[in-house]
């Protein structure tokens, strides 16, 4: 038998090293900029694959929001009488940011346990899974945002500077999605309770975040010196991306407190870096339970 | 430089073990009130030790469950060992029986370089080997159909022309020679072999003992993972069937 003892080990490097607390996240970060082919071709793989076999093909990702739109729209019209001739553009704007988080989270909470095969055929860094879900998703998000142009224009809704709200809101539901995701996909794998748990968070958060009504519209009815709503804004952290959804297309400012747009943002880095430290951490483990 | 390419040291692995059933919350309450035993990890792989060097070509035998194809996996990375240490002087590519990373929808083409692409090859190489990878594969009349029309051999045999065609340096091979029809393995068999001509590592794991015996240098004997011996194949051939016959 060659080379027992003390080896020569120059030129050998650890397989899959497991990593520390402090560098697992900034090794992550820098996994994704190596691996960016792979993300990309998992990613146009994924929304392909998404419109195949379908007569209008990526008409679809116009299509559903505008769909659901429909009926949340004549829903809350017969529910209230006194509409704003804005309420469509908002409910569809709120739909598809709405639809972009809770599609995004449930993807990748299930991004390990769905995965299973291929995770234990062959080694490449897991959290990919989810990043080229979401960024599947983001994909759609962003081509069905295309349905706002027409209701701007009946609305006679000039653009404003403030479209750049719309890839920063974007931009925080991501991070929150990923994060969260990956901190759920690992505990998923654990505790099959986890997909149901969110698959029930993202269905009743609909109600609780304003896709279907506006901030404005709750300080409205709960007056301007609640509480309440802080909470809203604690809490949920859904709700500045949605308001600022809103913002960027219509062009009218802000009603959320500053220091909700500042805790939103600290949420998603925070879940990000969180999730996927996390993520790093208990992958080994994960990894031979699945 | 060290001439090794693989090294396993003091290796060990157990795996949890699975309840079937649902309801863990009840099982926990069943355990607090002492109604239910913990069910102890199953140890998969106990302090094993394996170097293997440049160039060499490694065959792994042993009864079903010996830790073999676990063996493997912490040697491409995709288990992470609880105690000891897995070296490598290359990127490792696995080669495993189970088609991987292949989508039903996408056609042959596009699973090609998916594939390639968990493989860490850029797409230009990938397009670059294509022509060559799809007739080894024999696969010329299907390849832009989509993959869930192919039969299972065809599907096993574009995974491991894709597997093999970039010529990696350690190659690990789990079962996978079983795969296509006489010719078929015939030419996997010349490929493998070219591998080793190019000095490249190979490990196999593999129940064919006769090519095993044909092409390896050295074999390894595991059982209940252990590595209870490794050197000659006539031998440890030997060694492994007074073990079965135990």
């Amino acid at each position: 038998m060659k080379g027992t003892a003390d080896e020569d080990l120059r030129g050998l490097t650890i397989v899959n090293p497991v990593s520390k607390t402090i560098t697992a996240f900034p090794e992550a970060l820098s996994n994704f900029w190596i691996h960016k082919g792979l993300i990309r071709n998992f990613t146009s793989r994924d929304i392909s694959q998404r419109y195949r076999n379908s007569i209008v093909g990526y008409f679809w990702t116009v299509l559903e929001p505008l769909l659901l739109s429909a009926v949340y729209y004549f829903l809350f019209t017969i529910l209230r009488d006194t509409t704003d001739s804005r309420l469509p553009l908002w409910i569809i704007l709120g739909v598809i940011t709405w639809q972009y988080f809770s599609k995004g989270l449930n993807a990748s909470v299930n991004s390990l346990t769905g995965n299973k095969n291929m995770i234990k055929q062959i080694y490449f860094p897991r959290e990919l899974f989810a990043v080229s879900k979401v960024m599947a998703q983001l994909v759609v998000t962003a081509m069905s945002l295309v349905v706002a142009i027409p209701f701007m224009i009946k609305l006679g809704i000039q653009p404003t500077w403030q479209l750049l709200f719309a890839p920063i809101a974007l931009m925080l539901v991501t991070l929150q999605v990923l994060g969260v995701g990956w901190l759920f996909a690992v505990s998923n794998v654990h505790h099959g309770d986890i997909a149901h748990l969110t698959r029930f968070v993202t269905r009743a958060g609909f109600f609780v975040s304003p896709v279907m009504w506006q901030v404005s519209l709750a300080i409205e009815k709960a007056g301007p010196k609640s509480y309440y709503l802080d909470y809203l804004y604690i809490l949920n952290p859904m709700v500045v991306p949605l308001e600022l959804m809103r913002c960027a297309f219509d062009g009218t400012s802000l009603v959320v407190p500053n220091w909700a747009i500042i805790w939103s943002v600290l949420f998603s880095i925070l879940s990000v870096y969180i999730g996927l430290t996390v993520f790093k951490k208990t992958e080994s483990k994960v990894v031979k339970r699945l | 430089m060290s001439d090794l390419s693989l090294l396993i040291k003091n290796v060990d692995l157990s795996f949890p073990r699975h309840r079937i059933g649902i309801g863990s919350l009840f099982r926990w309450l069943k355990r607090r009130m002492g109604q239910d035993a913990r069910i102890l990890p199953f140890e998969a792989l106990k302090n094993v030790n394996l170097s293997i060097s440049k160039g060499e070509v490694v065959g792994i035998i042993g009864r079903n469950g010996s830790g073999k194809s676990t063996l493997l996996r912490i040697m491409s990375g995709i288990y992470q060992p609880d105690r000891g240490i897995a070296m490598s002087s290359a990127t490792v590519n696995l080669l495993s029986n189970v088609k991987i990373g292949f989508n039903g929808n996408l056609s042959g083409r596009e699973n090609v370089h998916l594939y390639g692409s968990i493989l860490g090859h850029s797409r230009e190489k990938m397009t670059a080997m294509m022509d060559s990878i799809v007739s080894f594969a024999e696969l010329e009349d299907f390849i832009d159909q989509p993959l869930k029309t192919y039969s299972s051999g065809m599907q096993a045999r574009l995974g491991l022309s894709v597997a093999s065609a970039v010529k990696p340096e350690i190659l690990l091979i789990d079962e996978v020679l079983a795969v296509g029809d006489a010719s078929f393995k015939e030419r996997s068999r010349h490929r493998i072999k070219e591998m080793v001509d190019d000095a490249s590592t190979v490990v196999i794991v593999s129940h064919n003992l006769n090519y095993l015996k044909k092409v390896c240098h050295r074999l390894v004997l595991m059982e209940n993972g252990k590595i209870v011996q490794s050197g000659d194949p006539e031998e440890t051939i030997k060694m492994y069937n007074e073990l079965i016959l135990r």
